[in-house]
């Protein structure tokens, strides 16, 4: 290769050099470095939490923005008010509500009369539904919350035929979603250092009040509204899809470095043995990580997660528990022909210990393949732990699902809908994942082309 | 070509490869079989932790009818024992059907999707990286490497539901899931195919590194230099050679196939024996999750010997070292 004679560089030199020249691996190397940055900085980056559920919200396409406010915002004056910090801080703030509630009623016919009338919510029986006694409209309720039919206003009593135009020809089962019409109101509250000074409804004063979120129509502090944007939408309970894809890469990143770090750990111990005992141990040794390989071992992952729960720390422990085997072949190979050189001789004249021979002169010297072939195990335990995680062997810690993005592709694909309607909820988690194997996957690449003599290109 | 005439072929060290690998593989599978007897016997919370039952009389009952009561050599030994019959046992959570019926029920339906993938795999894989190598470093190749690295990237879990949003919920071209066995294929083309992109492009890379090879070989200059046709060239001299790579692959490969049929049966319902495998794994159904482990366990080690017993009898240069 040509670089000036003079200037002698190191092979490690070399190779990076060479690596950042293939084109491709360079490219990896980025997005694998941005991709680790933004998970890494989530909490800071993250525009939401990723936990906040607002279950009025359900799942709203990328760019849906909403008032910014809690599921339920308690004021009441002289006391500290529990809402969002950003309109704690805000000082005079003023809410635009309308109050719109609706009632969900399941009638059923049963020879030709109604045999039952009921509120769903609460499952609670009634003898008569009058639905003109409501100001409001009442319309058929379809599957998954469509709004069908407008239905006339009309009183249904229990054990009578049920009056024209509610049921369809042969339908036995309604369901009757009733609105009342809305009173909208609006709230000035003033708060200071946390606490609330005054409530004001509609000019009036008032002691204290509890704002839900699903009424809140507007949030503003003098010309400013407060809003949060989803860039990427909400999924079904109303949490942020960019924040959760964000927070998931990290679970998936934690769970692949750790996982590795264990791998790293047993396999350079295990094959650093190997190496340095040679002979007879090294051949027995080395037939045992021939017959392991041979195992299906996320047949016996999956068991592990079974038995022991889906605790983080099982997780890291198995999958590390996997990976070890290339790495133990890897060390003992660098080991095998470290070990018949000259500063070894040195350092064992001078009374090194065998602890000391491989953990201060023979380790250290194969750190390169090392941090490699480290480098290539996260990918595997990341692909590793999302499957898990798509199946769903979900990790927990402490009770709490931790959803990776294996997690959120298989509930994107849950919740896509019929007509796929709700195609972010599993498009962008999958580009997230495929972007950063892709990374790692041209990275490695070019990782072991430089890596391994025999394979680097001739042409 | 029978059996005893590819051992007459093999010689020497050959010959001491493929005896290694074939006492090797049953080793691997008592081991499997052994490790997951003793998870299940030793897991905190598994199938034969008896905490919650205080009645004597009925954890008597229990502890008989396990087998629990006696030494655990004992129990170990039998296990084995109805292994060797080829009894699974009953289901812990399907009443009144056996491991057995429900393998026998399921896993037909998986070998359809597991062979009509490999069958795509190989054929997509070997196509485009035989193509790649003879057009090597124009943009043909450098295309057809880049798909190829995308397709290695998208595991099964992420391109089976891109497959369903794109191909039969917006274009409506295939059913978005289920299952019509052999009667309507159809439906087997969306699953096969998310199983099988991963592998073609892993394939087609190693064809084209093994097929790269060959063609800078002595051989192949000699055989051009006589005035043969390329393409006589390529399918006669070369493909045998550029190959082995993909022979080697084989074993890892149906083990990585295996692994993700239980997603893609999970994705597209299929009823194989890898969704039910997941359920089980989900309901805690001890036995029918050893037994699918047995049964994976075992196919996936007959294919590791098959496609190392091949390489073997492909390549005379292989040592067992």
């Amino acid at each position: 290769m040509g670089h000036a004679p003079g200037k002698s560089r190191s092979p490690f030199a070399r190779s990076i050099t060479a690596l950042l020249r293939n084109r491709l691996a360079a490219a990896g190397l980025f997005l694998v470095v941005i991709m680790s940055f933004f998970v890494t900085v989530a909490p800071w980056l993250s525009p939401d939490d990723p936990t906040e559920i607002r279950p009025w919200l359900g799942a709203r396409p990328p760019g849906f923005q909403h008032p910014d406010c809690k599921s339920e915002n308690t004021f009441s004056v002289g006391a500290q008010a529990d809402t969002t910090q950003q309109i704690l801080e805000a000082g005079e703030i003023r809410f635009a509500v309308e109050e719109g509630d609706s009632v969900t009623y399941r009638v059923v016919v049963r020879r030709g009369i109604i045999h039952r009338i009921m509120v769903v919510e609460g499952a609670v029986p009634m003898d008569t539904l009058d639905l003109s006694q409501f100001s409001g409209e009442s319309y058929e309720l379809l599957e998954e919350d469509r709004i069908g039919r407008k239905l006339p206003l009309v009183a249904l009593n229990r054990g009578e035929a049920p009056p024209q135009g509610i049921f369809a020809d042969g339908q036995r089962v309604i369901f009757i979603r009733l609105t009342q019409v809305s009173v909208p109101s609006v709230y000035d509250i003033r708060i200071e250092k946390n606490l609330v000074y005054s409530i004001d409804q509609d000019g009036e004063s008032i002691d204290g009040i509890v704002l839900r979120g699903d009424t809140i129509k507007s949030i503003t502090t003098g010309d400013r509204e407060l809003v949060r944007f989803h860039w990427l939408g909400t999924d079904e309970l109303g949490r942020d899809v960019l924040s959760r894809i964000l927070y998931g890469g990290r679970i998936s990143m934690l769970v692949g470095i750790t996982a590795t770090l264990v791998s790293l750990v047993i396999g350079v111990c295990y094959g650093a043995a190997a190496g340095y005992f040679g002979g007879r141990t090294d051949r027995f040794m080395m037939s045992i990580v021939d017959i392991l390989y041979a195992i299906p071992f996320m047949f016996l992952v999956i068991i592990l997660l079974v038995l022991f729960g889906r605790n983080i720390i099982i997780l890291f422990v198995a999958l590390g528990a996997v990976q070890w085997l290339t790495m133990a072949r890897i060390v003992r190979g660098q080991i095998l022909t470290l070990k018949e050189m000259e500063f070894i001789d040195a350092a064992r004249v001078c009374g090194a210990q065998p602890i000391t021979l491989i953990f201060r002169h023979l380790i250290p010297n194969c750190i390169g393949p090392i941090v490699i072939y480290a480098t290539l195990t996260v990918p595997v335990v990341i692909l590793e732990e999302s499957f898990l995680a798509f199946i769903g062997l979900t990790v927990q810690y402490q009770g709490e699902n931790l959803d990776s993005w294996g997690a959120l592709i298989q509930q994107g694909m849950q919740a896509l809908g019929a007509g796929g309607e709700r195609h972010w909820l599993l498009v962008w988690p999958a580009l997230a994942m495929a972007t950063t194997l892709f990374g790692f996957n041209c990275f490695g690449d070019g990782l072991r082309d430089c890596l391994d003599p025999k394979t680097r290109r001739v042409g | 070509m029978g059996f005893r005439t590819i051992l007459r072929k093999l010689q020497g060290d050959q010959f001491r490869y493929v005896v290694i690998r074939l006492i090797q593989a049953p080793v691997v599978l008592l081991l499997l079989i052994t490790l997951s007897f003793f998870l299940m016997r030793f897991a905190p919370g598994g199938p034969f932790m008896l905490e919650q039952r205080t009645d004597p009389v009925i954890e008597q009952a229990i502890r008989a009818k396990y087998l629990l009561d006696k030494p655990l050599s004992y129990q170990y030994w039998s296990f084995v024992k109805d292994l060797l019959r080829g009894d699974l046992g009953p289901s812990f959570k399907h009443k009144n059907r056996t491991v057995n019926e429900i393998i026998a029920a399921t896993l037909p339906h998986s070998i359809y999707l597991g062979v009509i993938a490999t069958l795509l795999a190989a054929f997509l894989g070997i196509a485009a990286g035989l193509f790649s190598a003879i057009r090597h470093d124009t943009s043909v190749d450098y295309g057809l490497m880049a798909c190829a690295v995308i397709g290695i990237s998208l595991p099964t879990f992420v391109i089976g539901p891109l497959l369903q949003l794109s191909f039969s919920i917006y274009w409506q071209w295939f059913p978005l899931a289920g299952y019509e066995g052999m009667a309507k294929p159809s439906y087997i083309i969306l699953p096969a195919l998310s199983l099988a992109l991963p592998f073609a492009g892993r394939i087609a890379r190693l064809m084209r590194a093994g097929m790269l090879d060959v063609l800078n070989a002595d051989f192949v200059r000699t055989a051009r230099a006589k005035g043969l046709p390329e393409t006589i060239v390529i399918f006669r001299h070369t493909i045998r050679g550029g190959i082995l790579p993909v022979v080697s692959y084989l074993g890892p490969a149906i083990a990585q196939l295996v692994t993700g049929s239980l997603v893609v049966e999970k994705i597209f319902q299929i009823p194989g024996l890898g969704r039910e495998f997941v359920e089980g794994a989900l309901n805690r159904d001890y036995t029918l999750v050893m037994g699918t482990v047995i049964v994976y366990g075992a196919l996936i080690i007959l294919f590791n010997l098959l496609s190392d017993i091949m390489y073997g009898v492909l390549d005379p240069r292989v040592k067992y070292v």
